[in-house]
């Protein structure tokens, strides 16, 4: 059976770009636009690990790693940040939000994918 | 200080020692010359004078105010043409992300159903090399097993060649044994032969017997009798065996020609079997190539494509770039808007600090390379390996 991933990204292609790189490696893959809208289409779902990025409207993504740390059916899902922010002040928050991974943008596949697969859920 | 306000600055510096100096020498002269003629020169001039200087300051004075006023004009029409013009930049700058926002999803979209049906065709093509029989079996092992069905095949009519052939010696071996019933049955006619002439010559002496010699008589007429059967017995058996022979020799004669003719029909069906297996081969030889080719390629363009996808992160870049951009547009707008509202109740307009606003701008910069840009720098983005465990 395939695992799930959780994309959220406010840009649509940028999903588009990353949802590809992911079924490419044979997994199913889920979108949200922001925190908010991701927090609620992963409610009920079996998420294996997430991908998010941090500037995002309506909910960031250092809020809502800390949300997604704060379900408890999500606790222990691994969030990695993919994200343009690359200040180690910015990475020290991802951190304590929670988030297992950081990854500057434009980010190469084989880059995301080690650390998918590293992270990811049995 | 602006120009124009240094400007009328110097005109009401001028007016004023205009107006001031004339009188002050008036005063004097009047106040140190006795003479009541010198006084009254004194006190034209002074009064001419302060006239002069009058209408001079005045002028001075009018002039200034007609700068300022054409001043607070061009300032005001070009807060005017800021607060037209910034709204339209906004609304551009903002088509154009969403237009490229959406051009790059539909890109994203074709490029990835692009991969997924080159992947399904290489999945296509591997099936046909395949033979389309899945599981471990392969074109090419399929065409070993043919060719070893249809040797078997030739091999099964060469087998029952070579029994027909050994029924053919059979028969050959049946003629020969025919012909020695033929000279047999000659040798029974021979005997019949003998044998009635030996009747004969004992009915002769059985006759020069006399009466003595009737019971031998009669036992030559049998005897001559039984050798005359034999003779005919002897002859029949002869033609029957003539009769066999004959037909044996038809048959030997016919399978002959059918196994001659069979012959070269299995040897044309086997070079033909062999020809169309080489070919079979050989055109599985070269769909196997070619299908190794394609799917050379089709990786190749595969990973073409995985590029091209990642080179469309471009586009969340500049968004968030473009956002940036819109977002200090409508700051500066509102601000012209406040100086503008603070102009028109008569206050001063806000003074705005430059290098503050430059620092509030790169706080909201989300780019490394934004913040080189700000710096003066032009250096690009460039695709990165880092990534940072926690």
């Amino acid at each position: 059976m395939k695992k799930t991933i959780l994309i959220v990204d406010d840009s649509a292609s940028f999903r588009q770009v990353v949802g590809i790189a992911l079924k490419a490696a044979g997994y199913e893959v889920i979108e949200g636009s922001d925190g908010a809208d991701a927090l609620a289409k992963m409610t009920g779902q079996r998420i294996h690990l997430i991908v998010s990025d941090v500037n995002m409207p309506n909910m960031d993504g250092i809020s809502f790693a800390a949300a997604v740390k704060n379900m408890p059916a999500y606790r222990f899902t691994p969030v990695i940040m993919l994200t343009t922010e690359s200040a180690e002040a910015r990475k020290l928050q991802g951190k304590e939000a929670g988030a297992k991974a950081w990854i500057v943008k434009p980010f190469k596949p084989d880059v995301l994918l080690a650390a998918v697969q590293k992270l990811v859920l049995p | 200080m602006p120009p124009h306000a240094a400007a009328a600055g110097r005109r009401r510096t001028i007016a004023l020692l205009c107006t001031v100096l004339p009188g002050a020498i008036g005063a004097v002269l009047i106040l140190t010359w006795s003479a009541a003629d010198a006084r009254w020169i004194g006190a034209v001039g002074l009064a001419a004078c302060t006239l002069l200087c009058w209408m001079l300051a005045s002028r001075c004075l009018h002039g200034e105010q007609r700068a300022c006023a054409q001043a607070r004009a061009a300032q005001g029409n070009l807060r005017s043409l800021w607060a037209s013009l910034l709204p339209v930049w906004h609304r551009n700058i903002d088509t154009g992300r969403a237009q490229t926002e959406q051009a790059v999803t539909d890109l994203a979209v074709r490029f990835s159903t692009l991969r997924d049906r080159l992947q399904a065709a290489v999945d296509a093509s591997q099936d046909t090399a395949d033979g389309g029989v899945g599981g471990e079996r392969t074109l090419l092992s399929l065409l070993n097993e043919s060719q070893h069905e249809l040797e078997a095949i030739i091999a099964s009519f060469k087998s029952a060649i070579a029994a027909r052939d050994a029924m053919v010696a059979r028969i050959e071996q049946l003629s020969a044994l025919t012909g020695e019933l033929k000279e047999m049955a000659g040798d029974v006619a021979s005997i019949a032969a003998q044998t009635n002439l030996l009747a004969l010559n004992a009915a002769i002496e059985a006759a020069r017997a006399g009466p003595a010699g009737r019971g031998f008589a009669v036992v030559a007429g049998e005897v001559r009798k039984l050798s005359q059967l034999s003779a005919e017995t002897g002859k029949k058996i002869g033609d029957r065996v003539e009769m066999v022979n004959a037909s044996i020799g038809q048959t030997l004669a016919q399978v002959r020609e059918y196994a001659d003719r069979e012959a070269q029909i299995i040897d044309h069906s086997e070079a033909s079997i062999k020809t169309v297996l080489d070919t079979f081969g050989d055109a599985t030889d070269a769909l196997s190539h070619k299908t190794a080719l394609l799917q050379q390629e089709s990786m190749g363009i595969k990973s073409e494509i995985d590029e091209v996808l990642v080179s469309l992160q471009f586009q969340d870049r500049v968004g968030q770039i473009f956002s940036h951009v819109q977002n200090d547009i409508e700051k500066l707008r509102i601000h012209l808007q406040e100086c503008h509202a603070r102009s028109m109740r008569g206050q001063p307009e806000p003074q705005v600090d430059i290098p503050g606003w430059l620092r509030d701008l790169a706080r909201t910069y989300t780019t490394d390379e934004q913040r080189r840009l700000h710096a003066g720098s032009t250096a690009a983005a460039t695709q990165s390996d880092d990534i940072t465990f926690f």
